[in-house]
């Protein structure tokens, strides 16, 4: 096991890196993937300064001392620490980011990817494979995101641009959603929240069942082929487009959800 | 190209990525695309002439390997690699610096996209709900002209009952105006009625009126 201490602008490369956790608190991250040699640059740091450990198994982690997932509260005490890092590490490589108010930008990995933030803005670009997201009042901004998406918030809003989702599970409280999906025959789409509206896009072409709950959101749809129902205490747009296969399910409460078909190519 | 590579500067990456070690032509470019997050991806037609003209210089050697040309630094090579670690220190703060640009072009990229997303989409959601707010009270303006049609159907059909009514076997010519007459009576009638209120009082009057008046015109009738 190697270890650095990181007090001044520094650039690291390191032979193998097999997982990747960072855990930062103020600033800006940004995890990229390469199949150049696995590389931390820091260009800003303050005190305390950053604790660097890279393990024997390949596991490559950038923290500061005091700073681990059980202990949230202490990543709230006072202190400025703030700092600026880029990694590059192979795409390979699952990757655990958690920040407090620092923004993250996470690009191209393909397998585990988990990001949380408390309010810092997590971008999300061409993620692959099994995706975490958990925020209390950040954004997530997501583009050509493909495989399995978790998204749970508070009130951070997200957005998927050109998603290809197999399975995508959404839960805020009053956190907005925009989503403009591809959705596979297999995909499985699940949206639950209270107060964030919902506004979602698949292609004219698309095959899924719908079904969409509310309580006093209004339901709104540019496919003609779903019913509206209403019955005391739920409004409920459903049905099948195209064939079926796919599954599209969404339970609000207050939230309006509109469901938009994207104009033929 | 990226300005990264100045004069001299992918001669000097070249024999950089020669001396970590042997290496295709092919893996050169692919190291290059990496470095650069596929942001710089030169074209063998870039890379293999380069190659060629270090060889030509002495400063690598190449030796065919299952029928693809290896390159090898020389120790000429490796002397002017040497001459120049100053530069090339310099080269690769410049391609951090560049590999941190592509950060933030990222960043910046996939805001821009999921903003002019969110704008496209939010306007569309729009659009679709006045669209079926529009559809419901076109369809309630419909309906309100259907009862009024209906209504005026049903008017004409009540006159055409009364004026009906007074004709029939050995009736005069007059029986179906008189009954006209008396379809307008009651559609005026009913109309006054409508607007106002009727209690017993009104009713004990009018029902007076109307004896009065059929009384009348049974004097005038006869």
């Amino acid at each position: 096991m190697r270890q650095w201490t990181i007090e001044k602008p520094e650039r690291l490369t390191f032979d193998s890196v097999r997982r990747l956790n960072v855990r930062i608190v103020a600033g800006k991250l940004a995890v990229l993937a390469g199949d150049g040699p696995p590389a931390l640059e820091v260009t800003e740091v303050d005190s305390p300064p950053l604790l660097v450990t890279h393990d024997d198994d390949g596991t490559l982690t950038v923290t500061y001392k005091d700073l681990t997932w059980d202990g949230l509260l202490g990543w709230l005490r006072p202190g400025r620490r703030r700092a600026t890092l880029t990694l590059t590490v192979p795409k390979n490589c699952p990757v655990n980011v958690g920040v407090v108010s620092a923004s993250a930008v996470v690009a191209g990995f393909e397998d585990r990817t988990s990001v949380r933030s408390v309010s810092g803005e997590i971008v999300l670009d061409g993620v692959s494979g099994e995706i975490n997201a958990d925020t209390v009042s950040g954004a997530v901004e997501s583009r050509g995101l493909v495989g399995d998406l978790s998204f749970k918030s508070v009130s951070g809003e997200l957005t998927v641009a050109q998603g290809t989702p197999r399975r995508l599970s959404v839960t805020t409280i009053s956190g907005k959603i925009t989503a403009d999906l591809k959705l596979p025959p297999t995909g499985h789409v699940t949206m639950n929240s209270v107060s964030g509206d919902i506004v979602l896009r698949l292609p004219h072409t698309v095959e899924t069942d719908v079904k969409i709950r509310s309580t006093s959101g209004r339901l709104d749809t540019g496919f003609p082929e779903l019913d509206h129902s209403v019955q005391p205490g739920a409004k409920t747009l459903g049905g099948r487009i195209g064939g079926g296969m796919a599954s599209l399910t969404a339970n609000t409460v207050s939230a309006d959800v509109t469901l938009l078909k994207g104009a033929q190519a | 190209m990226s300005p990264v590579f100045g004069h001299g500067r992918l001669r000097l990456y070249l024999l950089k990525l020669l001396e970590e070690s042997p290496r295709h032509g092919y893996e050169v470019i692919r190291l290059l695309q990496d470095r650069f997050l596929g942001v710089y991806s030169p074209s063998p037609g870039t890379i293999y002439p380069r190659l060629a003209r270090l060889e030509e210089e002495g400063l690598v050697t190449h030796e065919v390997v299952d029928g693809k040309k290896v390159f090898t630094i020389s120790d000429l090579g490796r002397a002017e690699l040497n001459g120049r670690l100053d530069e090339l220190a310099d080269l690769e703060q410049e391609i951090s610096d560049s590999v941190r640009d592509i950060a933030r072009e990222v960043k910046e990229d996939v805001r821009d996209t999921v903003k002019s997303l969110r704008e496209e989409l939010t306007q569309m959601a729009r659009e679709v709900r006045q669209g079926s707010e529009q559809d419901s009270r076109k369809a309630w303006r419909e309906q309100k002209t259907e009862w009024r049609r209906q209504t005026d159907v049903w008017k004409d059909e009540l006159k055409r009952v009364w004026a009906d009514g007074f004709t029939g076997e050995g009736s005069g010519a007059g029986d179906a105006r008189l009954g006209q007459m008396l379809a307008e009576f009651v559609e005026e009638v009913r109309k006054d009625a409508a607007s106002a209120q009727v209690s017993e009082e009104t009713l004990a009057t009018a029902q007076d009126a109307l004896y009065d008046a059929a009384r009348r015109i049974r004097e005038t009738l006869r």
